[in-house]
């Protein structure tokens, strides 16, 4: 059996990290959830390296980022990633509060696959990872790496 | 010519004869009667019988007097003056009947003279040509110059005179040959008869009678004065020639034809050395008048090329004073309020000046009243109040100010200054000066006109750039501010609702009927929490975002949205009725949510109904379409119809009818900014009428 690559999840906030992965296993998805507390550690992550280092790592099937984060927020973090000609496959889907236009077209213009509003009523939000993931996790089928 | 600033140039016909040409006649006067007092005594002594001195000398004076007639014709061209047709037309019969007096001369042409001229048709022409000139000459005279005016074409004029003169000289020559043996005897051979002393004593006294009345005649011009000189010496030539003599060919004979051919010159003399005056002076009025149109074209120049007054004189200050021939010329305007003027520009002939910006006294200037009603003021430096003002004025070594009021609008700006060394000044100088602080009031105040205007636009463009920025400040700060609350606010609310979940799930059994409740209860909260945030986050953006005016069928827009509005519960049977709507310029996006807004609050308020009837109608106003939306729904009472559309203003509990009090705040703050209004009609129970307008597009009107 091939190991399932994990879904990388960009969260500063420990409440929400709670909730998606409540959703998450609401849905019974089976792919490991890797965890980075903000844009330096999921670019650590990628490029296996800081507290990554030296592990064997999979590219993620898709990596739910949010927006507002200290040290590098979102928007830096879909940038670098879309730049980088070997982690710009990685698919990206932004987790976030923010329904402001600016954000969208920003995150659009950048390369973002998705935009996913976090809705307030929780079974709406778990209603929201549930489709996220299954099209992402489930559906879609990303490349392994850049190199065909 | 009736403009009195017009310049003309002097003729002799119009020119005062000033006290040098005075000097000059009375010199050739005294030196002619001395010379007539020597000759006098020895008029009979006979000398030889010359036969070419009378053809020459008759030939020399047909030239000088036909000449003379001819300049004189010509200055009638210029003057259109009667009174030198007639002059001109005695010269003429003067040349002409020296011609005839030639012609009949015995033993000149033939030995008795042309034409059938009899012994005595000489004599009697002589004394005809010597009474007749006077007789026009007094003609002329007699005219009074300030009336005269040739009111005829001037060459028809001089026809009819040349014409009348050529008549009259056939007729005295028909006179004194047809009927030349009805005339008095005033010859016997080359020797004067006793008849003729009467006769030469009636043309003498002709040319006395003319004296007078030349000197009557006012102004007596230069052409006066010299035709006083030539009468004179006529007198003196027919006392010569025809009253003291004895004879032809004696000494008296001689000396009055001499007198004669002086006499024929004076005004020839007189009239080319005029027309050469003439000449210089055109040249030099034209190169002036060319040098004025220059000068005149440099403030025009300057007017357009230069914004400043100060720009505007300095530019044209040394022009002035190089067209007006003065030593120095400067440009002040009044600041009458302090009772002061100040340089805008200076020159002198050295081109040190007066500094622009010095200041002083407008009392300084003369009569300030007569200066503001346009009257210029001439200031003697020395009567000046002792001060720096007046040593500045004298070092610049000037002793007379002209100063010439510059006044546009009425107003009195200030003055251009002419200084001089003399206080007279030419009407040519005058009319200049005039002209340029004309010129130069007007460019000065436009320039003033025009400075305010732009210190104005520019004070108003900082003021809306100033203002600009601050909007754009609190503008950026409301942005930041509704993104914090768009995405900090949402996150707590979302831990909450996800929390309680997870606590019903995973104390479920625990928390018993009553936990249950609670749970749902926050749940509900924060929900509508949740559309709060959303409701004021949209009202907040329908303020700030820029509007993008598009056409929009307002129609289509209604239906669409009425389609897409969600009906609780689904079963409910609601009537629209949304008839044809007519075309707006607006933004879609924002009429869109007015729309969303209205209607949704329709069917809100009407869920109690069986049947709820929703309709929208439009009507044409004064510039403007009236939108409403009718609902038979619970109605309000219009008690409070103007807290409608505040924001968190809610007539009904939300228990009754949810909602966040926000939907009609914004409807009003679009509608507001497309420049339209909203108000509202209703009865409790008995449905509501929304009203809102838009103005009609421009194309439309």
């Amino acid at each position: 059996m091939t190991l399932l690559r994990p879904i990388l999840l960009v969260e500063d906030s420990m409440k929400d990290i709670e909730l998606v992965l409540a959703a998450l296993k609401k849905n019974n998805f089976a792919n490991p959830v890797v965890v980075a507390r903000d844009g330096v550690e999921a670019l650590d992550y990628l490029h296996r390296r800081g507290k990554f280092a030296g592990q064997p790592v999979l590219p993620p099937i898709v990596m739910l980022l949010d927006l507002k984060m200290p040290r590098m927020d979102g928007l830096e973090v879909l940038r670098e990633i879309k730049q980088n000609p070997i982690l710009k496959v990685t698919p990206v889907v932004m987790l976030t509060s923010s329904r402001e236009e600016a954000d969208l077209v920003e995150s659009y213009k950048l390369g973002v696959n998705a935009y996913v509003v976090k809705p307030v009523g929780f079974q709406q939000f778990v209603d929201a990872i549930r489709q996220t993931g299954i099209f992402w996790a489930v559906i879609n089928e990303p490349p392994l790496n850049a190199r065909a | 010519m009736d403009d009195p600033t017009e310049w003309r140039p002097a003729f002799l016909s119009t020119q005062p004869a000033n006290r040098g040409q005075w000097r000059l006649a009375l010199g050739t006067l005294i030196v002619s009667t001395a010379v007539f007092l020597a000759a006098a005594p020895f008029a009979q002594v006979r000398l030889a019988p010359v036969g070419a001195f009378l053809p020459i000398y008759q030939a020399a004076l047909v030239v000088i007097e036909l000449v003379t007639a001819v300049l004189l014709f010509g200055q009638v061209h210029i003057l259109r003056s009667r009174a030198l047709v007639i002059l001109g037309c005695a010269y003429l019969f003067s040349a002409l009947m020296a011609v005839s007096h030639a012609l009949s001369f015995p033993g000149l042409f033939s030995p008795t003279g042309l034409f059938g001229a009899g012994p005595q048709t000489t004599a009697w022409l002589y004394f005809l040509w010597h009474g007749g000139f006077p007789l026009l000459v007094i003609a002329y005279a007699m005219l009074d110059s300030a009336t005269d005016r040739l009111e005829s074409r001037p060459t028809a004029a001089i026809m009819l005179g040349a014409g009348l003169v050529m008549a009259a000289v056939l007729v005295l020559n028909a006179l004194t040959t047809v009927t030349h043996d009805a005339l008095p005897a005033i010859m016997s051979g080359n020797r004067d008869a006793t008849a003729k002393v009467v006769v030469a004593t009636g043309s003498w006294l002709l040319c006395l009678a003319a004296l007078p009345v030349l000197w009557r005649r006012r102004p007596r011009t230069v052409l006066d004065l010299w035709l006083m000189v030539v009468m004179c010496v006529w007198l003196f030539d027919i006392a010569l020639a025809a009253v003291l003599n004895a004879g032809r060919y004696d000494l008296g004979w001689y000396a009055g034809r001499v007198y004669g051919l002086l006499a024929g010159s004076f005004v020839l003399l007189v009239l080319l050395l005029e027309n050469g005056v003439l000449y210089a002076t055109l040249a030099r009025t034209h190169e002036r008048h060319g040098k004025r149109l220059r000068i005149l074209h440099e403030i025009d120049s300057a007017i357009v090329a230069d914004e400043t007054p100060e720009a505007i004189a300095g530019a044209a200050i040394q022009s002035i004073r190089e067209v007006l021939g003065v030593p120095h010329a400067m440009i002040g305007m009044f600041d009458l309020d302090k009772d002061e003027a100040q340089v805008l520009a200076a020159a002198d002939r050295t081109g040190a000046h007066v500094a622009p910006g010095t200041r002083f006294q407008v009392a300084l200037l003369g009569d300030k009243q007569a200066l503001g009603r346009g009257e210029s003021q001439l200031i003697d430096t020395r009567e000046l109040p002792a001060g720096s003002s007046r040593d500045a004025f004298q070092e610049s070594g000037v002793r007379y100010y002209k100063v010439m009021p510059m006044i546009a609008g009425g107003e009195l700006l200030g003055a251009v200054f002419v200084g001089d060394e003399q206080a007279q000044e030419s009407d040519e100088q005058r009319t200049i000066a005039r002209e340029i602080a004309t010129q130069l009031s007007i460019a000065i105040s436009q320039a003033r006109l025009y400075q305010k205007v732009k210190r104005q636009a520019e004070e108003m463009e900082t003021r809306v750039r100033e203002r600009t920025a601050q909007l754009e400040v609190a503008n950026r700060e409301l942005e930041a501010f509704s993104y914090s609350v768009s995405h900090d606010l949402r996150a707590p609310l979302r831990h909450i609702d996800g929390f309680a979940d997870l606590l019903r799930q995973s104390h479920g059994p625990q928390l018993g009927e009553e936990g249950a409740r609670y749970l749902d209860i926050i749940s509900d909260s924060v929900k509508q929490m949740g559309r709060l945030i959303d409701d004021l986050l949209t009202f907040s953006r329908m303020a700030r975002v820029e509007m993008h005016r598009e056409r929009v069928d307002m129609g289509v827009l209604a239906r669409a949205v009425s389609r897409e509005l969600p009906v609780h519960p689904p079963q409910r049977v609601v009537e629209w009725q949304i008839p044809a709507l007519p075309e707006v310029r607006g933004d879609g996006a924002m009429l869109r949510q007015v729309w969303v807004n209205l209607l949704s609050n329709a069917v809100k308020y009407t869920s109690r109904r069986d049947r709820a009837k929703i309709e929208v109608r439009c009507r044409e106003g004064d510039g403007e379409l009236e939108f409403s939306v009718h609902d038979n729904g619970a109605g309000f009472d219009m008690k409070y119809a103007d807290k409608l559309f505040g924001v968190f203003q809610r007539l009904h509990r939300s228990e009754e009818f949810e909602g966040t009090g926000v939907g009609l705040a914004s409807v009003r703050r679009i509608v507001a900014r497309h420049g339209g209004r909203t108000w509202a009609h209703g009865h409790l129970g008995e449905g509501a009428v929304i009203f809102f307008t838009l103005p009609l597009s421009q194309e439309r009107r």
